[in-house]
């Protein structure tokens, strides 16, 4: 499983985010955009895209989009 | 009239006189009420008083539960009938909720209430526009701003169905009836 990948669909996730403006580092919470529908939007599409679960919780605890990434790894 | 919904994961329960203290509790903390637009402490008596003007067949007021949390209330005020349009209005209980599936889980459910369940053509929303990620969150809904109500201080914001039922919205709706989380 690659990071670059996950950015990239987690990129996706939103309407108004510059293209490859996302980064393994970003604080997602900071994204202007971010709000529990993205939240939503992610579960389902790591359940889609990497048939893993990501929970709730586990977004809560994450401070990062690598952290995102490192719940499914 | 309808006292419990379940869908998505969520679980609504109308609001009793039963847990009005509860929800004034919940509304009266710094997590809610700094974000609303009444923003003094509500006593148990002015509770009570409004409790009885909102039991009734033109508002629902539901506690929102995810595996037995309750974490929100969510509410249709002033349902009109005839236009078939109603003011829809969240708040969650503590900003540890803020950014979980859970309140779009609950979002959806009292859109999907409004529509389908209540024949509702048109929903209405405030928002301080101090409150950006408020502002945003309905966008994302499918919400628009009616410039012409809005004012300084507060968006004027509309959902049809039709702004509600975007593909992105119809693909998450179609993924929580598979997953209840």
């Amino acid at each position: 499983m690659e990071l670059n990948q996950f950015i990239k669909n987690f990129e996706e996730l939103f309407d108004e985010v510059e293209t490859n403006s996302i980064k393994a580092d970003t604080k997602f919470r900071d994204l202007e955009e971010w709000s529990s529908l993205n939240a939503l939007a992610l579960i389902a599409m790591v359940d889609e895209n990497y048939d893993k679960k990501i929970t709730g919780e586990q977004i809560k605890n994450s401070t990062t989009v690598e952290d995102l990434f490192n719940c499914i790894a | 009239m309808i006292q419990k919904i379940e869908k998505y994961g969520i679980r609504f329960e109308r609001l009793s006189v039963d847990n009005i203290e509860q929800a004034r509790q919940w509304r009266n903390s710094d997590d809610v009420r700094l974000f609303m637009q009444y923003q003094k402490i509500i006593s148990p008596e002015q509770q009570l008083q409004w409790f009885h003007t909102i039991n009734n067949e033109n508002n629902y007021y539901f506690i929102s539960y995810y595996n037995y949390i309750p974490f929100g209330v969510y509410n249709l005020k002033d349902i009109d009938y005839e236009k078939k349009s109603a003011e829809a209005g969240i708040f969650l209980i503590s900003k540890d909720y803020w950014g979980l599936d859970w309140s779009t889980r609950g979002s959806f459910l009292l859109v999907d209430f409004a529509f389908n369940a209540l024949g509702l053509e048109t929903l209405t929303a405030h928002v301080l526009k101090s409150n950006h990620k408020a502002y945003q969150y309905n966008k994302q809904l499918g919400f628009f701003e009616n410039k012409e109500l809005s004012n300084i201080d507060v968006y004027f914001l509309e959902l049809t169905e039709k702004h509600f039922l975007k593909k992105r919205n119809l693909s998450l709706i179609k993924y929580m009836e598979q997953n209840h989380g």
